[in-house]
């Protein structure tokens, strides 16, 4: 049984056709992602499989039952943007009110707060937080029923590096423990860590793609020579060799690193090398362009 | 017309002036100009110049609208030259109707450069855009209440134009020396909000509980008792976290208390105020007597010359000591006996200035009081006192008596509730209920999608909907009943007794052969006054009876009650195409009193069948509507009937819209 299956949905407003006839569907314990560029359609799709706007036409199905059986947000959370949280209320007020309408018992409101790490701001009023507090309030109600699917519109938006390694490890452990994942975002970069399927948007039609077949390893070398240590790299075959800001660019194509660093260590001096995947974002550029 | 308009623009101003500052706070705005290379000073005070422009604009507007009406259908245009009189207690003539319209618009603005600064400065500390409205609101009104002692130092008191124009020249002077404390004031002010602002206390002053510590509300949440109701409580809890709610309350309940003590203390002065008329009065006669009498011993006067003025004099004298006795003992019914005596004898010398109806009522009333044992009513100036409630009280006479501010006085709670309707503070409450809590699904998605939030959660639509709607409901009879219910409560501890029985005059329409009582005409209701009476009315006379006050009470506290649950349950359905929570919440007190506007005097008896004309309760329970629409049905249980019938109308309707639209409204 699917977690999500998406069949034939079309959303337009006015004229402008926002989705046009998508399919989509999701297994149990997978992390999938949804990407896009902004005013693609991803937050719409997001709200159109919650019910939060009607659908054209289509039929959603979630955790086998029609998205809009409102029972489901027992066992499914959304986590929207931060403007559905209520400015004058605090934070606890928040996850009481998540608590009590999924008829949770009090506990889960600590578990959550403490999974998050939350505890110090959740009695401030929810104006009085920035962007990174309120995306992890809006995370803790997301996880407080323990959902078997979770859905997220842009996670990542405004945290900083050490939370977003915390919502990161969150997630995965999730998925670990069996909750399928169905995220938003544009953070490409976290993408590419996290998930083996990417929906892309475009043009009102998605593009389901595993992602590992554009994940690759490109390593970027600073030595004394370039010119020269680019040619004998070529002569080497098999490897794609480039110059890019004064560095030497190699994807190893399977050859591997040791043999390339052995080849440059005997014909040149390494100043310095780095290492970078490309994976989600190329894919991502051949799709949408660079600008 | 001109003055007329410009006196409700006041409101409007106030509004926009708070709205203009503190929006900006509010939307984060504020920060793009505070980071221009401009004086915080000059941002206040291009704000406020903003606020005057836009003022100006309607009242010019206002003004030529009016010009263009009064010439097209009145007199003319050339009616700008007219004369006019200005009559305070003695006629002057200041010249044409246009310069008196100019001194009155020039008195007006200033009156308003005043309220904006006031409201600046409330801005500048408050923040909060409605909390400043309503505080603007407050303002103006117990500013009005300072508007009878006409002085330069009081800028409130400008709005009484008249007291200024007492002559032609005179006038001028007293312009200029308004216009210098007007501005005087307003600079100051103005000041007092720039220092505010720019001060650390001023831009962190918050009216925000102080935070609390996260681990041990967790604990107290996991500690207490599990509670039915979810979505209703959360409901709740927004309403009443909003200081958009709470603010207005507090102040209603701190005013309606003050209003109460202030009734209650005057009572005694006014009782006072009313045995030294009564005192003067006979020692008046007295002296009389005995220079009649001296002048018939030293044979001025023949005895039989003045016999019968000598009797009359005796017997107003007796009657004058008869009361003033009766006020030293505290004998009630004797009280009441010598006022209605004394009532009678000075309108018998008005002529037609107190009408046979209202004496005839007045007579009966205190006959009531004496009968049913409750304390009499004092006035500061009778017998004028027994006029201002009158519904055949004339408009042209009230004119002048309305200037002089009398009120009628009597210490039971009963009688100081039943005031509150009649002094139409139930309505200014239900109008400022309405703006902070009439906005349906409004403040789900004004600058905010929390509407989303209950969307996707296990709440059914119908949940969503009536819980809202509940919560609403209840907070404002909550709200309603806890201002009575303290109000009454500090009244009794002040030592205010009941007196649930004092009686309260009830109008009957179309009285029958069986009516034993006093036959009032109909053509004498202050309603028709000017008007040819039509004839084809039926039944010209009406009567009256009397009832226990704490009944009319209870109804028009009901009525009050389920005007302010349609005007929620209107709210709810407008907002559903209206997402502006502004726009829902006075869209909704306006088509309110625009309805009412329309069913009192377009409509009339067909307006019956509107939720509009019961927001008027005193109207209503008194029988005063079915007299003079001719309605006999009119009462308040017709009206209790008529508004649950459009309560439950606005709901269904209301929940069939919300319940086919989309999730996302």
């Amino acid at each position: 049984m699917s977690v999500l299956s998406v069949k034939d949905l079309s959303k337009s407003y006015g004229k402008h056709k926002v989705l046009d006839n998508v399919s989509l569907e999701i297994r149990p314990g997978e992390l999938v992602a949804l990407v896009g560029p902004n005013g693609s359609g991803k937050t719409t799709f997001l709200n159109c499989i919650a019910n939060v706007i009607n659908i054209d036409s289509g039929t959603v199905e979630i955790l086998g039952k029609p998205h809009t059986d409102v029972s489901i947000f027992h066992k499914y959370s959304y986590m929207i943007d931060n403007t559905v949280l209520y400015g004058y209320l605090t934070g606890l007020d928040h996850l009481k009110f998540v608590c009590e309408t999924r008829k949770l018992s009090k506990d889960a409101v600590r578990k959550a707060v403490e999974t998050i790490g939350i505890k110090n701001f959740i009695t401030k009023k929810v104006k009085e937080y920035s962007l990174g507090m309120k995306q992890q309030l809006l995370l803790a109600m997301a996880i407080l029923n323990e959902p078997d699917f979770l859905v997220l519109d842009e996670p990542f938006n405004g945290l900083d590096p050490t939370t977003i390694i915390k919502v990161r490890k969150l997630l995965m452990e999730l998925r670990e423990q069996g909750t399928t994942v169905f995220l938003s975002s544009h953070n490409l970069a976290e993408v590419d860590q996290m998930t083996s399927h990417i929906v892309f948007v475009k043009d009102g039609k998605f593009i389901v793609e595993d992602i590992s077949k554009y994940q690759e390893d490109v390593y970027f070398f600073k030595v004394k020579n370039p010119d020269s240590t680019i040619g004998h790299l070529q002569a080497m075959g098999q490897l794609t060799v480039y110059r890019e800001n004064g560095e030497i660019a190699v994807k190893t194509e399977g050859v591997g690193l040791n043999p390339v660093l052995e080849r440059i260590q005997q014909m040149d001096e390494i100043e310095s090398m780095r290492k970078e995947i490309v994976g989600a974002e190329k894919r991502y550029v051949s799709l949408y362009g660079e600008t | 017309m001109i003055i007329g308009g410009g006196k409700r623009v006041q409101f409007q101003a106030g509004t926009y002036q708070d709205s203009i500052f503190t929006e900006e706070k509010n939307s984060g705005t504020e920060k793009i100009r505070l980071t221009q290379p401009v004086r915080r000073i000059n941002i206040l005070l291009a704000k406020l110049g903003a606020s005057l422009v836009y003022i100006f604009a309607f009242l010019i507007a206002t003004a030529l609208v009016s010009y263009l009406l009064a010439g097209l259908l009145g007199g003319g245009f050339g009616s700008i030259h007219y004369p006019v009189e200005i009559d305070i207690g003695y006629i002057s003539t200041i010249g044409p109707v246009g310069k008196y319209v100019a001194l009155a618009g020039l008195l007006y603005c200033l009156y308003l450069l005043v309220i904006i600064s006031c409201i600046t400065l409330l801005a500048a500390i408050v923040k909060e855009t409605s909390i400043v409205a309503v505080l603007g609101i407050f303002l103006i009104t117990i500013g009005s209440r300072w508007q009878a002692n006409a002085s330069h130092f009081n800028p409130f008191s400008f709005l009484n134009f008249q007291h200024f124009f007492t002559s032609s020249s005179q006038c001028i002077t007293e312009i200029w020396i308004a216009f210098g404390i007007a501005l005087g004031i307003s600079s100051l002010l103005t000041l007092l909000a720039h220092y505010v602002s720019t001060t650390t206390w001023g831009q962190n002053l918050s009216l925000s509980p102080k935070e609390k510590e996260g681990n041990k509300e967790l604990t107290k949440y996991e500690k207490k008792r599990a509670l039915p109701l979810p979505y209703f409580r959360f409901e709740v809890l927004k309403i009443m976290k909003r200081k958009t709610v709470v603010v207005p309350f507090i102040l209603l309940l701190v005013f309606t208390m003050l209003y109460g003590f202030e009734q209650y203390s005057q009572y005694e002065r006014f009782r006072d105020s009313e045995l030294a008329i009564y005192r003067t009065q006979a020692e008046s006669y007295w002296d009389s007597i005995n220079r009649l009498q001296r002048g018939v011993a030293e044979g001025i006067f023949k005895p039989e010359m003045v016999e019968e003025t000598l009797a009359d004099n005796t017997d107003t004298y007796n009657m004058y000591l008869y009361a003033i006795e009766a006020f030293e003992r505290r004998d009630t019914a004797k009280i009441a006996e010598g006022q209605k005596s004394i009532f009678k004898y000075e309108t018998s010398n008005w002529g037609n200035f107190y009408p046979p109806d209202t004496i005839s009522v007045y007579c009966a009333t205190q006959d009531e009081i004496i009968k049913r044992q409750v304390q009499t009513v004092h006035t500061k100036s009778p017998p004028l006192g027994g006029l201002i409630s009158s519904p055949f009280a004339m408009e042209s006479d009230l004119k002048h008596i309305k200037s002089w501010h009398i009120r009628n006085s009597q210490p039971s709670i009963t009688y100081i509730f039943n005031s509150l309707f009649k002094n139409g503070l139930a309505i200014i409450a239900l109008a400022i209920f309405a703006v902070s809590l009439s906005v349906g699904f409004s403040d789900e998605t004004h600058d905010t999608r929390t509407i989303c939030l209950l969307n996707t959660q296990p709440l059914h639509r119908k949940r969503i909907y009536f819980g809202k709607l509940l919560a609403q409901s209840a907070v404002f009879i909550s709200m309603i009943l806890i201002i009575a219910a303290v109000f009454c409560a500090g009244l009794g501890i002040a030592g205010s007794p009941l007196e649930k029985n004092f009686p309260a005059v009830q109008y009957l329409n179309q009285v029958d052969g069986n009516y034993s009582g006093v036959k009032l005409w109909r053509a004498n209701l202050r309603e028709f006054e000017g008007k040819a009476f039509s004839a084809s009315s039926s039944g010209y006379f009406v009567g009256f009876t009397f009832r226990d006050m704490l009944v009319e009470n209870i109804e028009m506290v009901a009525l009050l009650i389920l005007s302010g649950l349609v005007m929620v349950a209107f709210a709810m359905f407008a907002s559903q195409k209206i997402r502006h929570k502004i726009g829902v919440s006075l869209g909704t007190v306006l088509i309110f009193g625009m309805g009412y506007l329309a069913s009192r005097y377009a409509l009339r008896g067909a307006g019956i069948i509107f939720p509009f004309i019961w927001l008027n309760q005193p109207l209503v329970a008194t029988g005063e509507a079915s007299m003079i629409f001719d309605v006999n049905i009119l009462n308040s249980l017709v009206g209790i009937a008529i508004l649950a019938l459009w309560l439950a109308a606005l709901v269904f309707v209301g929940y069939k819209m919300f319940s086919k639209t989309g999730r996302y409204l």
